[in-house]
């Protein structure tokens, strides 16, 4: 039988190649993906670990900077410990020549053995009067080495001089300014302790657990085990982020068995007679199984292997664009260990052998007879069998079931239910497809003879159709569903971002009138693109004391999102947590002399103040001051830079600063980051489909040399053969287009439902790109068109007489 | 020698079919392929099956050799009733037991010609009697050919290694469903009288199917089909008595 299963390897080599692709960018996507994590998860390890180099032990946790001074005390009359350190952290404004700017400040540790800086150039400042600061921020304001920088201590302000410049070092003391230890009791409130390490010189466990128990409140462990909490909160976002993508690396392993299983019908279904004859001369069924499962075997082994060399370069090629496109993400080595090796070999492979099983198991199932009838009586099974409808819907049912689980936010649930779903569906194509050819066939008739004998064609022999149309079926739907998944979740995230963050910043006085100018002064900075004063008046709102502000249109065009678009003369907007009055409700606004009764509506994101129209502020009296200023940032600036600059001006006019800039900065740029992989699996789920069909609708031009040339000898010409050819493929390509963007368009709502319960507090709509959609349709039919060129041109070659013949 | 089971099992009679129908489809399609056939296939003979298109005679074959259930009736070869044998067994059985000759489509076309000589022995997980198969080779005139693959041998070339194929293994019977069909007449007496060689000379017993009264004359009897039923019997056969026979059950 070795013989048999490599001399068929040999020969059909061409025909493997979509299964072997298949299997090679499934396991390639999830050794790439593992990779990159790991060497994510590693920089982000050696980050913490950089900082806490010579700390042995760390105590955390403690009230304020004296119970960290006793502890210093106790800690170094035990003869084990040999140095002791506070980790400060503090915020305030440096005044450069630009204007002043809110800096970070760390600590440099006293004791030589805890220092975790390494300076570029210059010294760790020691002194008091000394700083050191970060090379890129240096570079960036155009400090240097020996010059003098000015900060905000409390109420005055200190001179100090730049004694070392330091290497940007990631992790979670980094800092822009670093002072030493010894200088930071006398910051006043500027600074606070964030914990203490120790250097000991005998075992660290026992020291850590003597300090712990001789202190109460504080926490004290080995500085291995405080590095570990440090770093799982440096990594979450990480591993939260892995999981995302591992569930991407399930799909395209599911659909790589989907188009494996179907390639490998296809296949069996060319070698019928082959097998037939095998049976003939005595292959028992399960030998014949046997050799299609090892044919799987060995398709699963190299397209595995070359999908963790593939996968491995893409991750290395990954690892040098993040290194170029974002230097300061911490990356570690790009190391394979077995398991990350392995596992994704063995997943390619079980995948493989899974998918060819049934389709293994068919072929054994062929009558030896069938090597004996002519090629013509050589019938897949035309009707749906009705095990197959049963399975077809078990599978479903048993989808269904998981997906609506899935609802419930198991997102494992939800997942298994729409593999089995669409398992179902798959079954279902004999059906499906073909009933659906079935409506289009006035269309096809339309295209005459080639038109009727093409939709013939395709309904002839359902099976056949429905396996051509299985690959293109399934690319349309994973791309359907993720192209209005990723369109529905990022229209959630802008909408619920809108509406929670209208405005970008807001800059207001506790109590009072704006002081003059700072309107003016926040629209200079770099990076906002508008900045108005708002004019209000002190007023009671439903017996509560508060400023009521009035919005004009210039105010209204600042906000994103809808929440004071249709804001009418007779609303009041409070924020949800002022007083007690609910949406809805009539209130009374005392303003002055003049009361109004107006409708609450709640919005948030807002401030503190209420907020009506322009002409009811009018109409409350002339006695306005401007009483808060609403910052809108430009598109794409730096957040933090423009909130810094913000927060320095606010606070030079001491304003209240609120707003949702960075956090609105911090999540668009984690979305970028989602669809940015998301186009990418969108990629290779393209690639996928595309090989899927061109092989499918190859093998069945080719399947049907007799009949065509036959068709030929009656008297069909050769361009009469290729347009019959070619409507054929557009009208299976059509008809699984349109199948998939439903199919694809409902696991979408599935899949958004599932994805996003617990990250919103409502779940979000189907959005629906509808350009999108329409490239993916034309994208699938003219797929669809180009596959069947080349074995159309083939079939059009070939002379009526060496057809006929042909066996 | 494992491939062949003790002759002593194998009476005189080779094959027997009692009582054997065959039908295809229901209801107004139904077609009776096989209506009732009694006969006898005597070891170590050369026996041919004719009768016109559609009468049944591909199907009585299949039945004998296990390729097919017969409806009704029983078939049995040597000393085992095959309606009883599972499909595994029925499969065990052809590999030891049946030799084929088809009339096209005979070999694996990814095989070379040994290796398709070889397949029912590697499928049972056998060794080769390699001097029975230096001597099959010998008498077909295939040395030269071995390595070559179907498509790069003639049609003649192509029936011989088919035949060298269902020699190979000694089966009891070897059924040759018009071996001819597709040769030129040169080639077609090449084969046929191998065939008869392989019986007079190795004792094989031999089941042809064909609609050619002059390759039924290579037989030692001709064994005529009609409406799925055994019309006539001639022994020794000679294309005038054959020609006259036909003539009888069709007029
Ligand atoms: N698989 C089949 N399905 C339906 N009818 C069949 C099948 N095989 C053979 N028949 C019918 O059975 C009859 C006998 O066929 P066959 O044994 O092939 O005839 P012969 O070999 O004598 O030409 C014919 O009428 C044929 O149409
Ligand atoms: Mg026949």
């Amino acid at each position: 039988m070795r013989s048999v299963i490599l001399a068929s390897m040999r020969t059909y080599a061409r025909r493997y190649v979509a299964a072997l692709v298949a299997v090679l960018i499934a396991t390639g996507f999830i050794v790439a993906i593992n990779v990159l994590s790991a060497a994510a998860r590693e920089g982000a390890n050696e980050t913490v670990g950089k900082q806490y180099r010579g700390a042995d032990v760390a105590a955390t946790d403690a009230n304020g900077p004296r119970q960290y001074a006793q502890l210093r005390k106790r800690a170094l009359a035990d003869p084990d410990v040999t140095a002791a350190a506070v980790n400060w952290r503090g915020w305030t404004e440096a005044t450069l020549s630009r204007g002043a700017q809110m800096v970070s400040l760390g600590s440099v540790a006293t004791d030589r053995s805890l220092r975790w800086q390494a300076t570029r150039s210059g010294r760790l400042p020691t002194g008091g009067g000394e700083i050191a600061m970060s090379s890129s921020w240096a570079r960036r304001h155009h400090v240097g080495l020996n010059d003098s920088l000015t900060l905000d201590i409390g109420a005055r302000s200190r001179t100090f001089t730049v004694s070392g410049i330091v290497d940007d070092q990631d992790g979670p003391l980094r800092s822009v300014l670093y002072l030493p230890e010894r200088a930071f009791p006398g910051l006043g409130d500027v600074g606070e302790p964030v914990d203490e390490v120790f250097a000991v010189s005998g075992d660290p466990a026992a020291v850590a657990s003597r300090l712990d128990h001789a202190t109460s409140g504080v926490s004290v462990s080995t500085a291995e085990a405080y590095e570990r909490t440090l770093r799982l909160q440096a990594t979450n976002g990480i591993d939260i982020f892995q999981k995302l993508i591992l569930v991407f690396a399930a799909i395209s392993l599911f659909v790589g068995a989907l188009v494996i299983a179907n390639t490998f019908t296809i296949l069996l279904a060319q070698r019928a007679r082959d097998l037939a004859l095998l049976r003939c001369v005595g292959a028992v069924r399960a030998q014949v199984a046997r050799s299609v499962v090892v044919e799987g075997l060995m398709i699963g082994a190299v397209g595995a292997a070359a999908g963790v060399v593939v996968g491995y370069l893409v991750a290395l090629g990954g690892k040098a664009a993040i290194a170029h496109w974002s230097p300061s993400t911490p990356m570690g080595g790009t190391s394979l260990t077995p398991g990350s090796l392995l596992l994704p070999v063995l997943l390619g492979i079980v995948v493989t052998v899974a998918a060819s099983y049934v389709p293994a198991r068919r072929a054994g199932a062929q009558s030896p007879l069938a090597a004996l009838q002519p090629q013509d009586a050589v019938k897949v099974r035309t009707r749906a069998g009705a095990l197959r409808l049963v399975m077809a819907v078990g599978f479903l049912l048993v989808g269904a079931a998981g997906l609506l689980v899935g609802l419930q936010s198991v997102l494992v649930a939800g997942l298994v239910g729409g593999m089995f779903s669409f398992v179902g569906v798959l079954l279902l194509t004999p059906v499906l497809v073909p009933a659906a050819i079935r409506l289009a066939g006035p269309l096809a008739r339309r295209a005459g003879v080639p038109g009727r004998l093409a939709h013939g064609n395709s309904l002839r022999n359902p099976r056949r159709t429905a396996a051509t149309s299985t690959a293109l079926l399934i690319g349309v739907t994973l791309i359907t569903a993720v192209v209005v998944g990723s369109a529905s979740i990022s229209n959630k995230v802008n909408t619920s971002l809108d509406d929670n963050h209208p405005v970008d910043l807001i800059a207001a006085p506790s109590k009072g009138a704006l002081p003059h100018g700072v309107g003016a002064k926040l629209a200079a900075v770099d990076g906002v693109s508008q900045a108005i004063e708002l004019p209000g008046i002190d007023a009671r709102v439903g017996g509560q004391e508060m400023a009521v502000l009035g919005v004009d249109k210039a105010a209204r065009a600042l906000v994103r999102g809808n929440v004071l678009r249709d804001l009418g003369p007779d609303d009041v907007v409070v924020s949800g947590g002022t007083g007690n009055v609910a949406p809805g409700d009539t209130t009374t606004v005392k303003a002055g002399r003049t009361i109004h009764e107006l409708t609450v509506r709640y919005a948030a994101g807002l401030g503190d103040a209420a907020i009506v129209s322009r002409s009811t502020l009018d109409a409350m009296g002339t006695a306005t001051t401007p009483r808060a200023a609403w910052v809108r940032a430009t598109d794409g600036a730096d957040a933090g830079a423009v909130t810094a600059d913000v927060a320095s001006i606010a606070k030079s006019s001491d304003l209240d600063l609120t707003g949702g800039l960075p956090e609105r900065a911090d999540i668009l740029k984690l979305l970028a980051i989602v669809l940015a992989v998301t186009v990418g699996f969108l990629a290779i789920a393209v690639l996928i489909a595309l090989i899927g069909v061109s092989n499918t609708l190859s093998l069945s031009v080719l399947e049907r040399v007799r009949e065509n040339s036959l068709l030929r000898a009656l008297g069909l010409e050769r361009s009469g053969l290729r347009a019959m050819l070619a409507i054929e493929a557009l009208l299976m390509a059509g008809v699984s287009a349109v199948l998939g963007i439903g199919l694809g368009s409902l696991y979408a709502w599935f899949g958004v439902k599932t994805l996003a319960d617990g990250i919103f507090e409502s779940a979000p709509d189907l959005t629906v790109p509808w350009v999108q959609v329409g490239v993916i349709f034309l994208v699938a039919a003219a797929s669809g068109l180009v596959a069947c060129v080349l074995p159309a041109r083939q079939a059009a070659r070939i002379a009526p007489a060496a057809g006929l013949v042909a066996d | 020698m494992t491939v062949l089971d003790p002759p002593t099992t194998i009476p005189a009679i080779a094959a027997r079919a009692t009582g054997l129908t065959k039908t295809y489809g229901s209801g107004e399609a139904k077609v009776h392929a096989l209506a009732g056939v009694d006969l006898t296939i005597e070891t170590a003979r050369f026996t041919a099956i004719m009768g016109p298109s559609g009468s049944g005679k591909s199907t009585l074959m299949h039945c004998l050799a296990g390729l097919d259930q017969a409806t009704s009736g029983q078939v049995q070869v040597g000393d085992l009733m095959l309606s009883s044998l599972s499909d595994n067994e029925l499969t065990r059985f052809r590999r030891r037991h049946v030799g084929f000759v088809f009339q096209a489509f005979n070999l694996l076309p990814m095989l070379t010609a040994k290796q398709n000589i070889l397949l029912p022995l590697d499928l049972a997980g056998l060794d080769p009697d390699w001097a029975w198969f230096d001597e099959l080779i010998e008498v077909l005139g295939l040395g030269e050919r071995l390595g070559h693959r179907p498509s790069q041998l003639s049609g003649g070339q192509q029936q011989r290694v088919a035949i060298a194929r269902a020699l190979m293994s000694r089966p009891a019977i070897v059924f040759a469903d018009e071996p001819t069909g597709n040769l030129d007449s040169r080639s077609s007496a090449e084969v046929l009288g191998f065939l008869r060689r392989s019986v007079r000379e190795l004792g094989q017993t031999t089941v042809m199917v064909t609609h050619e009264p002059s390759a039924a004359a290579y037989a030692d009897r001709v064994v005529l089909i009609a409406d799925g039923r055994v019309a006539t019997q001639i022994d020794n056969p000679t294309q005038d008595s054959i020609l006259d026979a036909l003539r009888r059950i069709g007029g």
